[in-house]
């Protein structure tokens, strides 16, 4: 990122301000609940907390609740019930301009009629901060995300990415305790987006602010956040790191949003063996109950040829004979849909450059015990 | 359009030309050129002793008009003319006003009751204009409740009532031109992009500020609009004075009404409404001007 050492230069003053005052942008949410109409629940009874500096992710699916809560958070709307607090402050009644929180939304809403400079100046100048002053903190904030040479655009002239950029600085120029961003990348191409979304989580490491980000890309949110909440139906599903939501995923909603495939109900579970529509299974530990749910992710299952000696023979292994049904080449990586049995069931193997199977090759799939992931529900 | 050199097709354009706006322009030559050319000449004719225009050419009517008779200057007819410039502003800035909050609340309505809402404010003006002036005389005219009322308040004196008076003609234009304002603004407001008072919001403006910051850009089209379709008419108008003022709070358009009336004076008359013609297109001038400005370098179109 070529914008990386000059942006440091600018912000490390502010940063070490940043950290002495952290527990100001900490945010703690109580029992939320919001319903529009009788029927439709936007959130229900949620409890959060998020932690100063960190960078924290609301995933889930359109009409989740995850932009909701943002705007709660922002003030834009407000709770049915429940409390929120930033930085230890109650701010449930506050209205949305005396909370010290600022927003990039997902359509940008810049000011047509106000050009780049006013734009990014709007905050500052209707907190009353003079001219000289809000003059040089636009200036650095646009030096900082290289858009000094925008600042006498008309909005209209801006690309998609520009126009994000200026939404950013908008909001960061202010210096808020928390920034709220609602999908702010949704709106551009692939190739854009991705380098936005390596640049923003440096923007964050660097300022130690915290950032809520709205999504409904998984990718995305794995990308860029500390941790993740998945909503469902207005309530929060998981809340944790994204390894660990992940590899561990505790619902069967969370395994699918977060991209897994190859779940399997489990029918009956005896000790270290469970019973799926995939044959029996040998799991790792016997502790937990009774499980719902078996999750094999595509990319630990090994896949040799029939006969072959495999990956370890002398491993309790999990051995199930399949067939090749599809594949597809994804460069880096080689994905098999299998049928196993008569179940469905994809693997992801690295290209490491042996020979691919073909499709309507026999293989044999092998599974660790571990890489078994049982789900309750 | 590559063929258009030869030509036989070059014939058949004009052709099509003349055919697609010829009846338009006859109209207007017939209806609006001849008839305005028709009064101009007519203000520079003299007005005969029976009040019928004759030569010779004369600016005598703009003298009149300008205040000067028999008896020297008098201010009257500048009276006149602030009146009118008073009764248009004052009642437009009220026209506004009052529209806004309308606009908005019907912008955010069902959209099955937006449709009646809209018809509400827009049937009363297909009732004519002095019949509408009547119903505010009789609710208006002494011992009425709400003159009743304005007198306990302190704000009418029982035997005056509240017509006729300024106040009435100020009420009736108000109440005449209203769903001309609301019309393009509600229509402004259909394409609120509410983001962006969203974002005035978040940004830290006060509602009042993030109207100003938000709300009035982007509806200034409609403002516009309004202003060019109430402050016109407004302008001229004849019947609100006429009737709610009890012929006491003369507009513009009452003193051409009565040359070409009861004072039988048609080049003075012609002369008046010259007058209000370059104070009108004075007006969208400004208009224009302001739009311009307010609009961020992008035209604001009228």
């Amino acid at each position: 990122m070529p914008t990386d050492s000059a942006t440091r230069e600018e912000f490390p003053d502010k940063a070490a301000a940043r950290s002495v005052s952290r527990d100001a942008s900490s945010i703690t949410l109580k029992g939320l609940s919001k319903r529009f109409g009788n029927d439709v629940v936007a959130l229900d009874n949620v409890d959060l907390t998020i932690e100063a500096g960190e960078f924290f992710t609301l995933l889930g699916p359109s009409g989740c609740g995850k932009t909701t809560l943002l705007r709660i958070l922002a003030g834009l709307d407000s709770a049915d019930s429940g409390s929120v607090e930033i930085g230890g402050r109650n701010v449930t009644d506050v209205a949305p301009h005396k909370r010290s929180v600022n927003t990039v939304f997902q359509s940008y809403a810049l000011f047509p009629h106000l050009n780049v400079r006013d734009n990014i100046a709007f905050g500052l100048k209707m907190r009353g901060i003079g001219k000289a002053e809000s003059n040089t903190r636009v200036e650095q904030m646009a030096a900082s995300l290289k858009i000094d040479n925008l600042l006498a655009r008309q909005i209209h002239q801006l690309s998609g990415g520009q126009r994000q950029r200026i939404a950013l600085a908008r909001a960061l120029v202010n210096e808020p305790d928390v920034l709220l961003l609602d999908e702010p990348l949704s709106a551009l191409d692939a190739g854009l987006r991705s380098d936005l979304q390596v640049e923003l989580k440096r923007l964050q490491q660097r300022l130690g602010m915290t950032f809520v980000f709205v999504t409904h890309d998984q990718e995305e949110a794995m990308v860029m956040s500390d941790r993740i909440a998945l909503l469902n139906g207005g309530s929060i599903e998981q809340v944790g790191a994204p390894p660990e939501v992940y590899e561990r995923p505790r619902s069967r909603f969370v395994a699918r949003f977060i991209g897994h495939d190859n779940l399997f109900p489990v029918s009956s579970r005896n000790g270290y063996t469970i019973n799926t529509e995939l044959g029996m299974l040998t799991t790792e530990s016997s502790a937990g109950g009774t499980a719902s749910l078996a999750l094999i992710r595509p990319e630990i299952i090994e896949l040799s040829a029939p006969g072959s000696a495999g990956a370890d023979p002398t491993l309790a292994l999990n051995r199930l004979p399949g067939r090749v049904r599809e594949r597809f080449y994804r460069g880096a990586t080689v994905e098999y849909h299998l049928d196993c049995g008569g179940q469905h069931i994809v693997a992801e193997a690295t290209n490491s450059g042996e020979r691919l199977f073909r499709i309507g090759d026999q293989v044999q799939v092998e599974i660790y015990p571990e890489d078994v992931i049982l789900i309750n529900e | 359009m590559s063929n258009i050199s030869s030509p036989a097709s070059r014939g058949s354009a004009v052709l099509h030309l003349l055919w697609t706006t010829g009846p338009s322009a006859a109209w207007i030559t017939l209806f609006l050129v001849l008839p305005s050319l028709y009064l101009v000449s007519m203000a520079f004719l003299t007005n005969g002793t029976y009040g019928q225009p004759e030569m010779p050419l004369s600016v005598d009517s703009f003298r009149q008009l300008a205040g000067y008779g028999f008896l020297g200057w008098s201010p009257g007819n500048l009276y006149t003319l602030l009146r009118s410039l008073y009764y248009t502003l004052f009642s437009t800035a009220l026209t506004v006003l009052v529209a806004y909050p309308i606009a908005y609340y019907i912008s955010t309505a069902r959209p099955s009751l937006r449709v009646v809402m809209l018809l509400a404010i827009v049937v009363p003006s297909w009732t004519n204009q002095v019949i509408r002036a009547f119903g505010w005389m009789n609710l208006l005219a002494p011992g009425t409740p709400i003159s009743t009322l304005a007198s306990w308040l302190g704000l009418a004196s029982p035997e005056l009532g509240l017509y006729p008076s300024s106040f009435a003609v100020m009420l009736g234009l108000v109440y005449n031109f209203l769903p001309f304002m609301v019309l393009p603004l509600y229509s402004a407001f259909e394409k609120l992009d509410m983001s962006q008072l969203e974002a005035a919001r978040d940004l830290y403006a006060s509602p009042l500020r993030a109207f100003f910051a938000a709300i009035l850009p982007q509806t200034l089209p409609g403002l516009l609009a309004g202003l060019v379709l109430v402050m016109i008419p407004a302008f001229g108008m004849y019947v609100v004075p006429e009737l709610l003022g009890g012929g006491r709070a003369m507009m513009i358009g009452n003193l051409v009404a009565t040359q070409f009336a009861d004072g039988s004076n048609w080049p003075y008359g012609a002369a008046g409404s010259i007058l209000m013609l370059a104070a009108t297109l004075l007006g969208i001038w400004l208009l224009r001007r302001l739009g311009r400005r307010l609009g961020g370098g992008e035209e604001v179109v009228i």
